[in-house]
């Protein structure tokens, strides 16, 4: 339900209002729960389908990058600009104002957080998570949208919703690809 | 260096052409150049992030041409004035026939009318999805408490681009009165003090007098209200902001998808060509309004 409740993050907000019991979100939503609700919240791991069965968990991400265009002493000043945001400092700052977990090794490996009542279960997720390959990222992340609303609002049955999308979601692959042969 | 004698008449009008030339350098550069500019993208496959960008044709227009999203996306834009017009006209019309039969209090009811012309269209669009929300808007709890059933309104894509496009004519109805009031004031009293010697009354005065000369007024409004229309984009992204022209692409405009195309997925010569057809379809329907709408009329 992309709308369920009005505005831009409109399942969050309405998990902070005390609207929606139970939401699935990301580490990054922490620091604005943590700070607009009122009544006591907890994290815990995606449920799995079946009783002891495989657990599945998706793991966004994002890179930070050199462009082609940064040479000589802009990129080594890029570089060095780099290595800073990537350090342990900057990244455990990061991580207690946003709540995203840091992209380094040594945080995510530190047991005091693994223990921590709403970073540990992301951290103990991201050993399960798969991570998407976007080539398109709107354009894919229109696909799933329909396929839930082909099903939410036209009752089609998810199965037949879920491969359609497969089959949409595999013609922006190929081509990309085709456009981008892998090197 | 001497400077040559020039007339007073000559001096003026360099002074005027000197001061046109300043708003002409800026309109050329800020708007005909990139209009230009984008027809040239529009021939290219212009990834914004992409080093080369190959010249191919008119295949961006063929590959518009198959996509479902766009050929929605148009039809959902034609939708949207078919529906439009006609109630914005008919209300516009009518509001602004009652208001000149009104002496007291028309100043207040024109501004009242007239205020969300001027109400920021984001805010307007944001308050308007929270009255069509389905669990907690008003619009529904209005419904529940008569005992309707409850609706969802921009959840759905058979409902949403309706939805929509009441708020375009919420939005726009007090411009249209304006117009219209002004149309009215322009046309003689002797006409229908006249006719109304020779016994025409009521609807004859209206069908015979007033909407013959208020024809110009007419095809203004119609033009100006189609191209609204036809450009509308703020309030769909507003009011589907989770789902961008949504749900299904119910609500998606062509303005919209070439957002889509050109800043969400970078596909700049895609965006191009659909503006190029935009363009070509709001010329041709602005000149085909004017040419079907405009009657002279001599009394």
């Amino acid at each position: 339900m992309i709308d369920f409740f009005p505005g831009g993050n409109g399942y969050r907000d309405a998990f902070m209002a005390g609207r929606a019991g139970m939401i699935v979100d990301g580490s990054f939503a922490i620091g604005s729960i943590r700070a607009g609700t009122k009544a006591g919240w907890g994290v815990t791991e995606l449920p799995r389908r079946t009783l002891g069965g495989e657990p599945s968990n998706f793991g966004s991400y994002w890179v930070h990058g050199l462009t082609v265009h940064a040479q000589g002493a802009r990129r080594d000043a890029a570089i060095k600009f780099l290595k800073f945001l990537t350090s342990e400092q900057v990244q455990r700052l990061w991580l207690q104002q946003v709540g995203e977990l840091p992209a380094s090794r040594k945080l995510v490996n530190d047991p005091q957080l693994a223990a921590d009542a709403l970073y540990g279960p992301f951290i103990r997720g991201l050993a399960y998570a798969r991570a998407t390959f976007f080539v398109d990222e709107s354009a894919q992340r229109q696909v799933l949208v329909d396929a839930v609303n082909e099903v939410v609002v036209n009752n089609k049955s998810p199965r037949q919703a879920l491969d359609e999308a497969a089959a949409k979601e595999q013609k922006i692959l190929d081509e990309f690809w085709k456009k981008h042969p892998a090197k | 260096m001497s400077v040559p004698q020039l007339r007073l008449g000559t001096r003026r009008a360099l002074w005027a052409y000197t001061f046109l030339f300043v708003p002409l350098l800026f309109y050329i550069a800020i708007r005909l150049g990139p209009a230009f500019s984008s027809l040239y993208i529009s021939l290219h496959e212009w990834n914004l992030i992409s080093p080369s960008k190959p010249f191919v044709g008119l295949q961006n227009f063929r590959l518009l041409a198959r996509d479902p999203r766009f050929v929605q996306a148009a039809v959902n834009t034609v939708r949207y004035v078919l529906v439009g017009i006609p109630v914005q006209m008919a209300l516009g019309l009518a509001v602004a026939v009652l208001l000149q039969r009104i002496n007291r209090f028309r100043g207040l009811f024109r501004a009242l009318y007239f205020m969300p012309f001027v109400t920021p269209v984001v805010a307007a669009a944001w308050v308007w999805q929270w009255m069509y929300s389905e669990s907690f808007g008003p619009l529904n709890e209005i419904l529940a408490t008569v005992g309707l059933p409850l609706q969802p309104f921009l959840r759905s894509p058979g409902q949403a681009l309706y939805a929509v496009a009441a708020m375009i004519i919420w939005q726009y109805l007090g411009f249209q009165i304006v117009i219209f009031l002004a149309g009215l004031e322009a046309i003689p009293r002797v006409y229908y003090e006249a006719a109304e010697v020779d016994g025409a009354s009521g609807w004859r005065l209206f069908r015979h007098i007033t909407v013959p000369l208020l024809n110009p007024t007419l095809v203004f409004s119609v033009v100006y209200g189609t191209i609204v229309f036809l450009q509308l984009f703020t309030q769909v992204l507003n009011m589907t902001f989770g789902d961008q022209g949504g749900p299904l692409a119910g609500t998606l405009t062509v303005v919209l998808y070439v957002y889509q195309l050109g800043f969400q997925r970078f596909m700049m010569g895609e965006a191009a060509a659909a503006t190029a057809v935009l363009f070509v379809a709001i010329l041709g329907i602005t000149l085909l309004q004017i040419r079907v709408l405009s009657k002279p009329v001599e009394y």
